[in-house]
């Protein structure tokens, strides 16, 4: 075995030997986990999997300031160095350790993925998160490692509250940049210096946004402008530590000192200088699911409701099934589709026909419900006063009810927990008296639960019980 | 402590037969921006001598030790240790030396010290690893009812032992001890000192001693330096600075105070 080889070994095994360290390890994946659990029951991707692949990586580069800087701090590098160890030896085991970790963390996250995954499949988004990651964790390192050898002092407070900050800086670029390139200012100063970001870098390398609308149409400069944050760190970080400095001192000379400060400040500002601001490529779809138009004509609103129950009070909403429930995944679910027509509840409604179409989801209803020459009325109060105003300035109060019985079977989900799906209905009817027939178009929508939150909360106990079992037995073998 | 195992299970180390010094200093200077804190020494030690280096705090013995253990880069001048450069080659220096300095285990306290001396037996290339570190924390006189236990809940004494023990592993030609018997009390204090004989008896050990305990560095040097303000102010046989501890005391304080007053 190398010296590299059982460095890296022995440092592997010495970061887990913190005295909190598998029990941090273990909280950290159980609020993850816990996290991942509660979004089965909105929608699962766009929050877990932000969270997860990008705010957990981006924290990185406290775990990489504090791994390099501590061996200086509390002197373990006196031993380390008087035994017949190279300064480069041990900054390659060094960082191929904290490269395991990532890999590690990135590992960890498998579980709760692949619950998604057997349910959904791998959506853009996911796919895009799925690299988005690793870049983010190889970036932070980097620059995290760079921050940790600047540093040398007898307490890591230092570097850690520097890699602080530009976590946060790095965070807070992100929806700043989508905001701001939505907007149509993603040239602008402001906009370049989201750049500085490596998750801005990343995810417009990539392609993708998560709420903007527009990315960038070229990518090159940005690829290049990560190499050279990445490559650039991590070079800048190795030529200070063994050219730049000794074991503990810095031994520099002033051309080095503004050699570092000039190459800290090329690294840095690149990316904001040349990285590509040109956002005049829409966003693409973030995975299959349809888009929501949700629009109701006045006073002709509709509400999926039990068989043979009445209108709730508080209809209705453009969710049709607010008061019905969830729809079931890939089963028939049985309801009847009320229709409130905008129309005089005195007058006879004759010629009623209804057409309805749906993405993602099958419907299907009895013709002869769809089609009726005069078709039974009920009559639907309009609450506070809602009711529509007529052609003759008379204001109703209510309005007939057409009942349809329906079939829905959601077959196209694209997230775990809440999927909405479109639910158009197209009517036309006569009205006695009235010498023209009337029609109008409801854009609306259903949701279905993708239930899963007893696989996803098993899949995320796993690995939080093991670093809890490994905390405990560390703890017994060493009390 | 128990006398030291032979060096079994340790790397092979390449000396340099050239040199019949253990350690060889050149004009050694080592300057902080316009401080100097080591100012030209040059001092020859021969091999498997204990040697006492004396001096008040800041006077320099630190720096020195640091410079020739690799630890700190010298600005001039030459350190060579059997014959090797400590700033050219510095790997070979220290598959040569041994050195406790002020607690450095205390930095790994959440490690047992069974953890902290496999770090270092497996990173040095150790045949066995587990037997030797038992072996040294045998020779070191650490219970084997401790040696699993978290290094922070040790004694000043333990610590110092485990220190040792890290020093001693893979056979040092030379060993640096600054304060080594700190924290240590009477008897692990006098076996430390038996030790530190024998290894210079039987295995030809050179011993570069750190001190402010004159009885300590009386007992085991019989050859001393004491450096005062960066310079080296005495070289020769202890005994000539005193026959007695008192006198041996009178005569290193006058020393001190007119090499400080000098230097004004």
């Amino acid at each position: 075995m190398t010296t590299i080889a059982a460095l890296y070994v022995e440092e592997l095994k010495a970061t887990m030997r913190g005295r909190f360290a598998w029990l941090g390890a273990g909280v950290v994946l159980l609020v993850l986990g816990g996290f991942a659990t509660l979004c089965t029951q909105g929608g699962w991707l766009q929050p877990y999997s932000f969270m997860a692949y990008g705010l957990v990586p981006l924290a990185f580069i406290i775990v990489a300031a504090g791994m390099m800087a501590s061996p200086r701090a509390n002197r373990f590098v006196e031993s380390v160095f008087t035994a017949p160890v190279s300064r480069s030896q041990w900054l390659i085991a060094k960082l191929l350790v904290l490269f395991t970790l990532t890999a590690a963390y990135y590992a960890a996250l498998l579980p709760a993925m692949l619950v998604y995954t057997s349910h959904i499949g791998v959506p853009l988004l996911l796919h895009k998160y799925l690299l988005w990651s690793p870049g983010i964790l190889l970036a932070e390192v980097a620059i995290g490692s760079l921050i940790g050898v600047l540093f040398i002092s007898r307490s890591v407070m230092a570097p850690i509250g520097t890699a602080m900050g530009l976590l946060l800086a790095y965070v807070i670029f992100i929806p700043m940049q989508e905001i701001i390139s939505s907007q149509g200012n993603g040239a602008t100063r402001s906009g370049h210096l989201t750049l500085l970001s490596p998750a801005v870098l990343i995810k417009n390398a990539l392609g993708f946004a998560f709420g903007g609308r527009v990315i960038p149409s070229t990518t090159r400069m940005t690829w290049i402008s990560l190499a050279v944050l990445v490559f650039g760190s991590l070079l800048l970080a190795a030529w200070v530590f063994l050219r730049a400095q000794g074991v503990e001192t810095w031994e520099t000379t002033r051309l080095k000192r503004w050699t570092i400060l000039l190459a800290v400040l090329a690294i840095a500002l690149f990316p904001a200088i040349f990285a590509e601001t040109n956002y005049d490529t829409p966003t693409p779809s973030a995975n299959n699911a349809p888009q929501l138009h949700l629009t109701f004509p006045q006073g002709a609103w509709a509400v999926l409701v039990h068989p043979g129950a009445p209108a709730p009070r508080n209809c209705c909403r453009p969710i049709l099934n607010w008061d019905y429930g969830a729809l079931k995944i890939d089963q028939p679910n049985y309801a009847e589709l009320l229709v409130v027509l905008p129309a005089d509840p005195a007058k006879a409604v004759t010629d009623f026909h209804a057409t309805l179409s749906g993405e993602g989801l099958d419907i299907s209803a009895d013709p002869a419900a769809l089609n009726q020459s005069a078709p039974p009325l009920a009559t639907f109060a309009y609450p506070n006063d809602s009711g529509p105003v007529l052609p003759d300035a008379h204001k109703l109060t209510s309005g007939p009810v057409v009942r349809i019985p329906v079939t829905l079977n959601p077959r196209h989900v694209w997230d775990l927990g809440n999927n909405r799906f479109p639910l158009n209905i197209a009517t036309t009817y006569k009205v006695a008296g009235d010498t023209q027939p009337h029609a109008f178009e409801e854009h609306a929508a259903v949701f279905a639960q993708l239930e899963a939150m007893g696989q996803m909360a098993l899949a995320s106990l796993i690995l939080p019980l093991f670093c809890f079992g490994a905390a405990f037995a560390r703890w017994r073998r060493t009390r | 402590m128990s006398t030291p195992s032979s060096m079994n299970g340790a790397t092979n180390i390449a000396v340099n037969t050239s040199s019949e010094f253990a350690v060889e200093m050149d004009a050694l200077t080592r300057r902080f921006g316009s401080f100097t804190a080591v100012d030209r020494i040059t001092l020859r030690i021969p091999r498997g001598q204990l040697y006492g280096f004396l001096g008040l705090n800041g006077a320099g013995k630190t720096t020195t030790i640091r410079m020739l253990t690799t630890l700190l880069p010298p600005t001039s001048g030459t350190a060579k240790l059997w014959g090797h450069n400590v700033a050219e080659d510095p790997l070979a220096v220290r598959r040569l030396i041994g050195l406790v300095s002020d607690e450095t285990s205390e930095s790994q306290s959440g490690w047992t010290a069974r953890e902290y001396l496999l770090y270092f037996a497996r990173t040095r290339h150790i045949a066995s690893p587990r037997d030797h570190v038992e072996k040294l924390l045998n020779d070191v006189g650490l219970e084997p009812a401790f040696r699993g236990k978290l290094i922070g809940t040790y004694s000043t004494g333990m610590k110092r032992r485990v220190e040792i023990a890290r020093a001693l592993m893979g056979s040092p030609k030379v060993l640096f001890l600054d304060e080594p018997t700190r924290g240590l009390d009477l008897p692990a204090k006098r076996e430390m000192w038996n030790l530190l004989r024998r290894l210079a008896i039987d295995e030809n050990v050179t011993t570069f001693l750190s001190s402010h305990d004159s009885h300590e560095i009386r007992s085991l040097c019989n050859e001393i330096s004491v450096i005062a303000k960066g310079r080296i102010v005495y070289t020769g046989a202890t005994r000539d600075l005193g026959d007695d501890l008192d006198s041996f005391e009178e005569n290193l304080i006058t020393l001190l105070t007119q090499s400080s007053a000098a230097a004004r």
